[in-house]
């Protein structure tokens, strides 16, 4: 009886206000935890941007070191070591982007013509795999296999009456490879998005184009293409706000000195002058500036592909 | 099926061999490793070495196994990957559980604010050097919280679980609260079992985040408390030059000591490669299912 009642009391409303359940207090104790380290971890390092503008000191701390309103901004569209970064950073992740979305929409496609249930799946456990491998290990790997004396890849570049190639001390090649390898670590597992997308392409559009005697690239270019169009526009704009963060995992287990001119990006250059060489106020500026693009990026993206394709996360 | 023409069945031969190249590509340089890893130093130096060990020991896991740094290394490791994904669990399990009730009857006062509040936290943050200065000014620093706490809350997961438990079956929680069950019982005994598929998953994700994360390693851990990946990272910066005498200098290789170092990182998750690839996929159509 007493339940009862409270369920009644539960669905009556007072004066408008919403009557939650009497035990709604235990859902705040519930959410606390995630709360406190999101404010601690997140919130509280937000604060710490007004380093951008000071000129900081450990010692000073954040309360007493000198305002210097924009000039760490001034400095770092000047210094061109910066702007070398930025434009690095801009190169590095548009050509990722390009190729990232081309070789997996490419595989996805390709994949997805295989008939043989047991190949697909097993084609799938191999290209997955690098993506859950770190860049540390990897790091490891592509020294080993690109190294310029009796590297694997050399080896084959010999064998076949090629020069070999100093692939991680050479600017250009260093840029090559950090696309290729980009592109061979994540074309299998990104492939999967666009994999379920085909897999919930209806199958009466194919056998009606075949009736219709449409063939194979027919059918992709008229049925397969334009079904995964809103998926594709999702990847694409949502992947725009990742263009000032060209991979700092990755790029800093390849680089070295001798490819700094094209392989330095924002973030490895805010990790060296801000934690290397302790000059917080200027690494503060220059992440600042990545993080405030990277946000109206993510934003304009997210707008645009809830426009285009009506997707959302909440 | 029944009706594939020559050419689209020239295109099927083609395609498949494609495929399989590509599968062999992914893997191509994992076997390589493996196969250095396992070969005479002799047949490393002389670049006999491709896809198979030649002369096969296993000096190279011995010498590398031998470092205590590399054992007290993977130590912390599991250390830190087991407390993130116990901890990892709870709290955005927990989290999600609120989120996914709303603001309304059975939710909660201000749930939009909240949503706000993660929303903003998954788009922006301070950056790295004020994290840094935080980190180490509340007493974090060189301590196993360090690589814990800062990235437990993760907004993407706790979207994927709330997905999941928005659409579970709304009979099962009322049933619950009707046998005079409260949230804490809801939680634990309902949504948390019948949650397994994504746990499975958003656990997987976490497990692999932490063994491979190496950057808060390197800025907040010295000495005996760095964790494995980013004692590999400086291990595979230096050469290796501390053969004990000429007979096992002989039989030392840098190439295959690093070798058998990385593939001792990869390993945790080569094994557990196969229970992953089963449940990603499923778990993220799962969470990705929206009403």
């Amino acid at each position: 009886m007493e339940k009862a009642a409270s369920n009644i009391e539960m669905l009556t409303r007072k004066r408008g206000r919403i009557v939650r359940r009497k035990d709604s207090w235990q859902l705040y104790i519930m959410l606390l935890p995630a709360v406190i380290l999101v404010v601690i971890f997140t919130y509280i390092p937000m604060g710490g941007i007004v380093m951008a503008f000071q000129e900081y000191k450990p010692y000073l701390g954040i309360l007493n070191s000198k305002w210097v309103g924009w000039g760490q901004f001034e400095f770092l569209f000047q210094y061109p070591d910066s702007v070398q970064v930025i434009w690095n950073t801009l190169r590095i992740a548009l050509l990722k982007l390009v190729f990232g979305v081309i070789s997996t929409l490419g595989f996805a496609l390709l994949l997805n013509e295989v008939r043989k249930k047991w190949l697909r799946s097993a084609v799938q456990t191999f290209v997955f795999l690098p993506h859950f491998l770190s860049w540390v290990v990897l790091g490891g790997i592509f020294r080993e296999i690109l190294s310029p004396d009796g590297g694997l890849v050399n080896k084959a570049l010999v064998a076949i009456g090629l020069e070999p190639i100093f692939f991680l001390g050479n600017n250009n090649w260093f840029l090559f490879t950090v696309v290729a390898s980009e592109v061979w670590k994540e074309f299998g597992y990104g492939s999967i998005i666009f994999l379920a997308a085909l897999a919930g392409i209806n199958p009466s559009l194919y056998e009606a184009a075949q009736l219709d005697g449409a063939g194979k690239l027919k059918q992709i270019w008229h049925i397969t293409i334009p079904s995964i169009v809103p998926t594709i526009a999702v990847v694409l704009t949502l992947s725009l706000s990742q263009v000032l963060s060209a991979g700092f995992d990755q790029i800093f287990n390849l680089y070295n000195t001798l490819v700094y001119e094209k392989g330095d990006i924002i973030d490895t250059f805010v990790y060296r002058v801000g934690l290397v060489d302790g000059n917080f106020s200027f690494a503060t500026a220059i992440g600042l500036f990545k993080s405030v693009v990277g946000l109206i990026l993510i934003v304009g993206g997210y707008r645009l592909a809830y426009k285009v394709a009506d997707y959302r996360i909440f | 099926m029944n009706t594939m023409t020559t050419s689209e069945r020239w295109f099927q031969i083609f395609n498949n061999v494609l495929m399989i190249l590509l599968g062999i590509i992914c893997i191509i340089p994992l076997v390589h490793v493996i196969a250095i890893s396992l070969s005479s130093s002799v047949a490393i130096m002389t670049n006999q070495v491709t896809f198979w060990p030649i002369g096969l020991n296993f000096f190279s896991y011995e010498k590398a196994l031998m470092d205590s740094r590399l054992l007290n290394s993977i130590w912390i490791s599991l250390q830190r990957t087991a407390l993130g994904l116990l901890l990892g669990l709870l709290v955005n399990c927990l989290a999600a559980y609120v989120m996914s009730k709303g603001g309304g009857r059975d939710g909660i006062a201000g749930y939009k604010f909240f949503v706000g509040l993660f929303i903003v936290a998954m788009l922006f943050n301070g950056g790295m050097i004020p994290s840094y200065l935080l980190v180490t000014s509340i007493g974090l620093y060189n301590t196993m919280w360090a690589l814990v706490l800062p990235t437990l809350v993760n907004v993407f997961y706790l979207i994927l679980i709330m997905n999941f438990f928005k659409a579970l079956p709304k009979e099962l929680e009322e049933a619950a609260f009707m046998d005079g069950a409260d949230h804490w019982q809801v939680f634990f005994r309902v949504f948390m079992p019948l949650s397994i598929p994504v746990l499975a998953t958003v656990g997987l994700f976490m497990v692999v985040n932490d063994w491979n994360e190496w950057l808060s390693g390197m800025i907040y851990m010295k000495g005996e408390n760095i964790p494995l990946s980013t004692l590999l990272k400086s291990l595979i910066a230096v050469p290796i030059t501390d053969a004990s005498d000429a007979a096992e200098a002989a039989k030392l290789n840098n190439r295959a000591i690093r070798a058998s170092q990385v593939l001792i990182g990869a390993l945790p998750i080569l094994l557990i490669y196969p229970v992953l690839q089963r449940f990603f996929t499923k778990g993220i159509v799962i969470g990705a299912v929206k009403e």
